[in-house]
């Protein structure tokens, strides 16, 4: 049975739980967007994977000065029962001091129905243009303000 | 009849539809967002209408250095049955070197339900900041 659009709307808030909560370092909250086991991968290659992974993950990227929010559009959700490929553009801009977009990309996940709850299984972003900040994504940007 | 949430939601589907293939030049899948006779307007000019006067543009574009992506919010759907006129914002935002905002407009759109599926009978952009990447 295709998805119905209540369960394309609780998609949809997952995503923006999970933007927020990776953008104020709420590292158990952002974890728990996952499934146990659940990973996110950058251009195919595992950035984390399983609870403490992912809290780690989150944890290292404050102690690095992270500051950043996550922007998104053109989501298409497809589906049935209690599985989901969700595809959406992503663009991630630092606010260390100023407003910076550092890289562009765009999502290509899967998720799964758990005890009546949408999770992400697998996060699976491949970027086009720029570069994550595990990656060097936010070297060049200004760290002292601007006049 | 006024148009369902689901109507709406395949609507802003639509859009993704439009902005991932007209990003990745994918000049079939793009002209496949229009009926047969669909029509792109920038700023009031025709610019291509029918299918292959759609899929030539992307497939000129393509040729040429065009990398973007589309970026849209805003999106007001108005309309009953089976026509709806939906107005957004888009920003497209150059990719070849780094990050750069290239050209930002609105849509004022016209779009139709053919066999169950929404399509876009006209595409009117109009742009208030820069200049398209893709026509001249």
């Amino acid at each position: 049975m295709p998805l119905s659009l209540e369960e394309k709307q609780a998609i949809t808030e997952l995503t923006a739980v999970y933007n927020f909560t990776i953008d104020h370092h709420e590292a158990v909250a952002w974890a728990d967007t996952f499934v146990e086991d659940g990973e996110l991968r950058v251009d195919g290659k595992s950035q984390c994977k399983g609870r403490q992974g992912r809290i780690d993950f989150v944890n290292k990227a404050k102690a690095t000065g992270y500051k950043s929010r996550h922007w998104v559009c053109n989501m298409l959700i497809d589906g049935d029962g209690n599985s989901a490929r969700l595809r959406m553009y992503v663009m991630a801009i630092a606010i260390v001091n100023g407003i910076d977009p550092y890289v562009i990309g765009e999502y290509d996940d899967t998720l799964v129905k758990v005890d009546g709850q949408w999770k992400f299984k697998t996060r699976n972003v491949t970027f086009a243009a720029g570069k994550s900040f595990t990656d060097g994504g936010l070297k060049g940007i200004p760290a002292t303000p601007r006049q | 009849m006024p148009h369902s949430t689901a109507d709406k939601i395949a609507i802003n589907e639509l859009v993704s539809r439009y902005n991932m293939a007209m990003d990745h030049l994918q000049a079939a899948d793009w002209a496949a967002t229009f009926t047969d006779d669909g029509e792109l307007v920038i700023d009031g000019k025709p610019i291509a209408q029918g299918k292959a006067a759609l899929t030539a543009m992307v497939e000129t574009a393509a040729k040429g250095v065009y990398r973007g992506r589309h970026w849209v919010c805003n999106s007001i759907i108005e309309g009953e049955g089976d026509t709806a006129r939906l107005r957004m914002y888009v920003l497209s935002i150059a990719i070849n070197d780094g990050i750069v905002p290239r050209v930002m407009g609105e849509y004022d759109d016209t779009l139709v339900r053919q066999n169950g599926q929404w399509k876009f009978k006209t595409r009117r952009i109009t742009f208030c900041a820069g200049k398209s990447g893709i026509v001249k």
